[in-house]
């Protein structure tokens, strides 16, 4: 072999290539100095001490990263944009479905009547389940966001997320009481007060404040609730109930 | 005075047992070398003193460290070279003079 160079001596350092070099430096006087200078510069790079870490390090490298990556924001950011639309949209689809029923069938038969009252039930699950994902997004950002790293804690974004999730809150609250889901129209009643107190929240606030803020979420039990309310939408979507005089039931928390 | 004269050679003896701690000279040395170490470090490039923490310290395989830096294998071992270079030249002078 020819002497190795100063990479391929780096590398047999640090047991990367060995092909040669070992047997090499058993012959090679001159290498062999070279190594062990090499060796004795990465040794004493282990004297450095290894600085101990406080509770908050794991925090601290989040804050450090977290502005150099993408924006997870973007998703919600992307269903803000939407969320107008899409609420409209909801609430345009329960009319017209109203309608239709009620057009079309002046007199409808006892099971006609339970099948319309389950395909409302039905879009009004959809469109709660969507909004019901958002509101889950923006709160979780919110209970997990780091301490303030300067005082104060920047939650404006949550904020207008919190203001527009509550309009469609309101609708689709109403909505569901008029349609008599009463379980549906207590969660969006629970989760319209947690929306209320991030919305009107001032839009920097301090680690007091944060925590205030993430107790009321915890105390409401909000995201528990809308998780079981999001899994449970989700059997009902691939399992329809089968028409029955109790009138498909409702969702219960 | 021959009382003086025992005490101060046991006082001798005692100083010239090997000690369990390093010395001062050590210390000292130690002291620049981790300093030295420090000041080098915080030159390197991002990708040079990440790639060189990664497999110095961590342990980590060239593969393993590619793939954290979204590097190609040969790309991870040079940025590793390299910083192993600027330590070199910077602590040889004082690791040399020292051995």
């Amino acid at each position: 072999m020819n002497h190795p160079n100063e990479e391929q001596l780096v590398l047999y350092y640090y047991g990367e290539e060995t092909a040669g070099v070992e047997d090499h430096l058993g012959e090679c006087e001159s290498c062999r100095g070279e190594y062990h200078a090499l060796q004795r510069v990465l040794n004493s790079v282990d004297s450095l001490p290894v600085p101990e870490r406080d509770g908050d390090y794991e925090s601290q490298v989040w804050r450090a990263v977290a502005g150099a990556l993408p924006r997870k924001r973007s998703f919600a950011a992307r269903w803000l944009s939407w969320k107008p639309l899409i609420a409209a949209a909801g609430v345009a689809a329960l009319v017209i479905a109203a309608f239709l029923v009620g057009r079309g069938f002046e007199k409808p038969k006892p099971g006609q009547a339970v099948a319309d009252s389950q395909v409302r039930e039905r879009i009004l699950l959809v469109a709660v389940g969507d909004h019901l994902e958002r509101s889950q997004t923006m709160l979780v950002e919110l209970s997990n966001a780091g301490a303030p790293q300067s005082g104060e804690l920047d939650i404006s974004y949550e904020q207008r997320a919190a203001e527009d999730l509550l309009e469609s809150n309101r609708l689709y609250r109403q909505t569901a009481a008029s349609a008599g889901d009463v379980a549906t129209a207590s969660l969006l009643e629970d989760l319209e007060r947690v929306l209320l107190e991030v919305a009107h929240s001032p839009s920097a606030i301090s680690e007091k404040q944060l925590q205030d803020l993430r107790k009321q979420i915890e105390d409401q039990g909000i995201l528990f609730k809308v998780r079981v309310f999001g899994s449970q939408v989700e059997e009902r979507e691939v399992e329809p109930r089968p028409a029955g005089p109790q009138g498909g039931g409702k969702t219960t928390l | 005075m021959a009382e003086s004269g025992s005490s101060e050679d046991a006082g001798d003896a005692v100083h010239a047992l090997p000690s369990h701690t390093p010395g001062p000279e050590r210390l000292l040395f130690s002291g620049r070398v981790q300093r030295c170490v420090a000041g080098t470090l915080d030159q390197l490039s991002r990708q040079e003193r990440t790639a060189f923490v990664l497999r110095h310290f961590e342990g980590q395989s060239i593969e393993e460290i590619g793939a954290a830096l979204g590097l190609s294998g040969s790309a991870a071992k040079h940025s590793i070279f390299r910083a192993v270079q600027k330590l070199r030249r910077a602590l040889e002078p004082l690791v040399n003079v020292q051995s």
